[in-house]
């Protein structure tokens, strides 16, 4: 998916990484001229036409399909999805489907259990909510139900040079479908909070670092010339900023954590590797988010983790039972080193102090109870590096209104209190 | 008929929303002040040719505008030194055929603004600074097209503001460059 607001857009990049405001954005200085968009193509897809082009017109469509595929090194004869074009509503209506239909109320435990965390607001993680928000901040998505990208028009439609990012973009995604079957890579990595992300991350990585060489040629840039790792790192520090001026962070970072720090990540890989490296994240994706994270900020790889084992059964002496009487297990995942992080940052100044405390993340179990009166209760278990760290994360959220927190060697275990 | 004071202060009150490079607002108000009179730090050619077409053409709209006062005033305008001078000299045939109508509510001035933009040939320096921004900007994760820069507004600069502002791209750290960007170039 491409996202058409300014994030780092300002940020944060535009729509897809595009153009941003001051620069215009319409036709790009005539052929021939010193400055003229294109003029030094990406390497190796010398071939083709990087001029502005209408992406109704099938001409343009076919030319930035070839583009897509010679980025990433793709069989050409990998057939392109066709492009549809729909309303914000009827892109929600859409997006709404690809969700989990709507809990009962008040019965989804584990948005209350973010809730609790400070991770997310009420309401944030309904269907229609994110439905709602994607459609709003989205300029294009692939289908795969569909096989199609589908292009929001929105009441402001983008220049002409962001709708072609965006379609370079989401005509990756289409490629990745052909070759890997995303929809059975989601079912096979894509398992809870950490491994949905760091499957998210190789997805939309790979995308946005395709997508941003595509934008550099099509720019007047020489990519010779240009620090590809430098402008990732960038783009994941300016995410960063943006995100942690968010009331949901959660939400936050589905929408802009797989596109920066995935795709420094990706960027890692394929210069390391090439496209071949590229293509083996989808048999062989990051473990973890750590991983992607250690990749991007530049921490140590070669960490021996501690994974949870699956809970089978809501535990005792919690203190959840008691008076209230017995907890039921809702829900359970690992947050993952991101999550450790989400709840860090905002409580540090120092930005390495939180990112060296989120890379000492050793593996971590979230479970959410709900309790007999309809209350829900949390045991977050983190498991760090060392003690030292441990101390440092369990001082760091002691004042956390409703929250209690406890250490014990390398390990912290946060408990919900509910009123 | 109006008395010219009233034609001014209405061009005054509709200026109010007009666009910000344009020079037609500021200058007047020390004239209105009293201030008028005062003699410019700088002059050029470019610019005392547009403050006399300018003050010229008022003139005829506000009979009893005083000219030396006037043009005074408005090469005080801080725009004259940001601003290429060819942009000036420019629109000195342009604005001597504007209606009153047009003058008092600022639509003249843009569409000679706009015309001498569009004439306007991007210096050198400008090419580079178009350039140098572009990869500055795309290493910073943003991004900005090249001859989208040159064909904006960044080439209607002085050639001196945008070699202070290739500077400011040189800058490793990205926050620091948007600050020198923003300190040089201006809002």
């Amino acid at each position: 998916m491409s996202r058409r607001s300014a994030l780092f857009i300002a940020l944060l990049g535009c729509a897809g990484g595009g153009a941003d405001a001051d620069a215009g954005a319409n036709e790009r200085g005539q052929p021939g001229t010193s400055y003229a968009d294109g003029r030094v193509p990406v390497p190796g897809c010398e071939s083709f036409d990087y001029a502005s082009c209408d992406i109704r017109e099938p001409a343009c469509v076919h030319n930035l399909a070839a583009i897509a595929h010679c980025l990433r090194g793709s069989d050409t004869t990998l057939p392109m999805p066709e492009l549809v074009y729909v309303s914000q509503a009827e892109a929600e209506r859409e997006l709404a489907s690809l969700f989990p239909s709507e809990p009962p109320a008040n019965a989804n435990h584990f948005e209350v259990a973010l809730t609790l965390l400070g991770l997310t607001r009420p309401g944030a993680l309904s269907a229609m909510a994110q439905a709602e928000r994607y459609a709003r901040e989205w300029a294009a998505f692939y289908s795969h139900g569909r096989q199609a990208i589908l292009v929001i028009e929105h009441a402001t439609p983008l220049d002409p040079l962001s709708e072609n990012v965006v379609l370079i973009h989401e005509m990756v995604h289409a490629l990745q479908d052909a070759e890997h079957d995303l929809e059975a890579f989601s079912q096979r990595y894509r398992l809870g909070v950490d491994t949905d992300l760091r499957s998210s991350s190789v997805v939309e990585g790979e995308a946005r670092l395709h997508e941003r060489r595509y934008f550099a040629a099509r720019a007047g840039l020489d990519s010779a010339e240009i620090d590809l790792q430098l402008s990732f790192g960038n783009l994941r520090d300016a995410s960063e900023r943006w995100l942690f001026e968010q009331e949901d962070l959660y939400s936050a970072s589905q929408l802009s954590v797989p596109y920066a720090h995935g795709a420094a990540y990706v960027f890692d890989v394929w210069d390391a590797g090439g496209p071949s490296a590229v293509r083996e994240l989808f048999d062989a994706p990051p473990a973890t988010m750590r991983d992607v994270l250690a990749t991007s900020w530049g921490g140590e790889l070669a960490v021996l983790l501690e994974p949870f084992e699956a809970p089978t059964e809501p535990p005792s002496g919690l203190g959840f039972e008691g008076s209230r009487g017995e907890a039921s297990l809702e829900a359970w995942t690992s947050m993952g080193a991101w999550g450790v992080y989400l709840l860090v940052r905002p409580k540090l100044d120092e930005l390495e102090s939180a990112r060296s405390l989120a890379l000492a993340w050793r593996g971590d179990l979230l479970e959410v109870f709900s309790l007999p009166t309809g209350e829900t209760a949390v045991r977050w278990q983190i498991q760090l590096g060392d003690p030292v760290d441990a101390a440092r994360l369990a001082e760091l959220v002691r004042d956390m209104p409703g929250v209690t927190a406890s250490g014990a060697g390398a390990r912290v275990t946060l408990l919900t209190t509910p009123p | 008929m109006r008395r010219p004071e009233e034609l001014l202060w209405r061009f005054l009150r509709l200026s109010a929303t007009a666009v910000a490079h344009l020079p037609a607002i500021a200058w007047l108000t020390p004239w209105l002040l009293g201030c008028a009179g005062v003699e410019p730090e700088k002059t050029s050619s470019a610019r005392a040719r547009y403050c006399g077409a300018l003050c010229s053409r008022l003139a005829t709209c506000a009979p009893g505008l005083p000219l030396s006062s006037c043009s005074a005033s408005c090469e005080l305008d801080p725009d004259f030194e940001r601003l290429n001078e060819q942009l000036w000299s420019a629109q000195v045939d342009c604005i001597g055929q504007q209606t009153c109508e047009a003058l008092a509510t600022n639509v003249g001035q843009d569409a000679c603004f706009e015309g001498a933009r569009a004439r306007l040939v991007a210096s050198e320096t400008c090419v580079d600074f178009c350039f140098a921004n572009a990869k500055a900007s795309f290493e910073c994760g943003e991004g900005h097209s090249v001859a989208g820069c040159v064909e904006g507004f960044f080439c209607t600069l002085r050639d001196e503001v945008l070699a202070a502002g290739i500077d400011c791209n040189h800058m490793v750290d990205c926050s620091a460059r948007a600050a020198c960007l923003g300190g040089v170039l201006g809002p």
